[in-house]
């Protein structure tokens, strides 16, 4: 009973938490460019902003593909998210699950006729088969080198100490992947806003925008939280202090791979985005899948 | 349930989300008022790119006949609440180019303006201003331009046949121009 009380608390209180990072993330994006930027606390009034806005939406819209759109979307940030945190859980069913929330993107934005989110669509799909991979790569190496598939028990330190540089493999893979599985500027072509009017979202506004945004910052959330786990957590860390270290590590990580790449770079096209996945993360995760493969073979 | 409509007034007074009709000199004025000096996401305010997400229409600049059929489309396809600000000599009374035969000189005629910004044109500090003055009157529940265009539809439609010879009407998603 215990533990449902738990989930449901957690259900309740990580969405919030999760739009609090997107805040956190805006903040330090804006001190980064030596502005003063907006509290962090923003997320959430846009949030309450969106909810509470009238729905208005083209007269031809496939209601189905948008409403399983953005439950898909939903659900593939949700429950990654809870998952993570309760260290509960399979990590194929979560490479799944966070593929399905790329899935849910596609299905809402053809939902409408807009040439915009048709373009979108193509462009978010062209992304997906660039860099979905190298996150199949990085999960199934950590899977490899730990020899575990569960949340609980694959972590960095969990295993031998001389396994742990075989672990900076999958761990480059998530970096490179993070900036485009979370949609940030230098390869969120897909959603580009000045280019082609937000993509796929051209057409939707009030709560089902909400639903998309506060999905997309607990995906944000829900892949820091499985890199920390997976390798950035220390040994021994449980109760309160799994919490705050979570938290602390979580908030470095956004810093470093969302905010410094997003100001660092501006939006590159979408040719050049495919090149660069298709070619360096792949090379590092195939070259990667065959040392720890070899490895294996001497018995490590 | 009047405490929970403050908060949420409140919240829209936080998060304003523009949609910027940049027709004409305005639009110089506008990237000082989002970059460092001014920064106006520091109250919420960002640019955003397609109607359906926006909850404010800036229009900035003079209004031809045929933008302005573009500038009525993009309101009505902006859902409620939503507010106009006229940003400039020339939505309000044609500013230098008054005599023009293709200009509309007064944009209150065709759509509810809630807040006016005089100059030609406004400078940054004015914008800020401008800001400022929309986050209170949003805040107070003062700016209800939406229902104004509900509730004097006729009298709006009717202006809006006059001048462009035909009724506009936009079957909702389908482009009509």
């Amino acid at each position: 009973m215990n533990i449902y009380i738990t989930y449901i608390v957690l259900g309740l209180l990580l969405p919030l938490v999760a739009l609090l990072y997107d805040g956190i993330e805006r903040k330090m994006t804006a001190r980064i460019q030596g502005r003063v930027g907006p509290p962090i606390t923003q997320s959430w009034l846009d949030f309450v902003k969106l909810l509470t806005k009238k729905v208005k939406l083209p007269e031809d819209t496939n209601m189905l593909m948008l409403f399983s759109g953005l439950v898909l979307m939903f659900a593939g940030a949700f429950i990654p998210l809870i998952m993570v945190f309760m260290r509960k859980g399979d990590l194929i069913l979560l490479m799944y699950l966070m593929v399905g929330g790329t899935l849910g993107i596609l299905l809402t934005g053809l939902a409408f006729r807009s040439p915009y989110s048709r373009v979108g669509v193509s462009r978010e799909m062209q992304m997906a088969f660039a860099y979905e991979i190298s996150f199949i790569f990085a999960i199934v190496i950590t899977i490899m080198v730990t020899g575990c598939r569960t949340l609980e028990a694959c972590s960095a330190s969990s295993i031998p100490l001389i396994k742990w540089p075989l672990l900076l493999i999958p761990f480059i893979l998530f970096l490179f992947v993070a900036p485009a599985k979370v949609g940030v500027v230098p390869v969120d072509i897909g959603e580009a806003e000045s280019e082609i009017a937000e993509g796929p979202f051209v057409e939707i506004g009030g709560r089902y925008l909400a639903i998309a945004k506060l999905s997309k910052s607990m995906k944000m959330l829900a892949l820091m939280q499985l890199i920390t786990l997976l390798y950035l957590l220390p040994a021994g860390v449980t109760g309160v202090w799994y919490w705050i270290a979570s938290f602390v590590i979580d908030g470095v990580l956004v810093f470093f791979t969302i905010s410094v790449v997003r100001n660092a770079a501006s939006r590159i096209k979408i040719d050049q985005a495919v090149k660069f996945y298709a070619t360096v993360p792949l090379a590092i995760g195939i070259i990667g899948l065959v040392i720890v493969y070899l490895m294996r073979g001497w018995g490590m | 349930m009047v405490e929970w409509l403050k908060l949420v007034d409140k919240a829209r007074s936080r998060s304003i989300w523009m949609l910027m009709y940049c027709t004409g000199c305005g639009a110089m004025e506008l990237p000082p008022a989002m970059t460092s000096r001014f920064d106006m996401e520091r109250f919420g305010i960002m640019p955003m790119a397609t109607p359906r997400q926006a909850d404010v229409i800036l229009v900035t600049g003079y209004v031809t006949k045929k933008t302005l059929k573009r500038i009525i489309y993009a309101y009505e396809q902006m859902p409620a609440p939503k507010w106009v600000v006229s940003h400039g000599s020339c939505p309000i009374n044609g500013g230098v180019y008054w005599d023009s035969h293709a200009t509309v000189n007064r944009l209150d005629l065709f759509l509810p303006v809630d807040l006016y910004v005089a100059g030609c044109m406004p400078r940054a500090e004015a914008n800020m201003k401008m800001f400022t003055e929309l986050m209170d009157m949003i805040a107070k529940g003062e700016a209800r331009g939406w229902e104004e265009y509900v509730k004097n539809r006729d009298y709006y439609k009717e202006n809006q046949r006059k001048l462009f010879g035909y009724d506009l009407v936009f079957t909702d998603g389908r482009s009509a121009l």
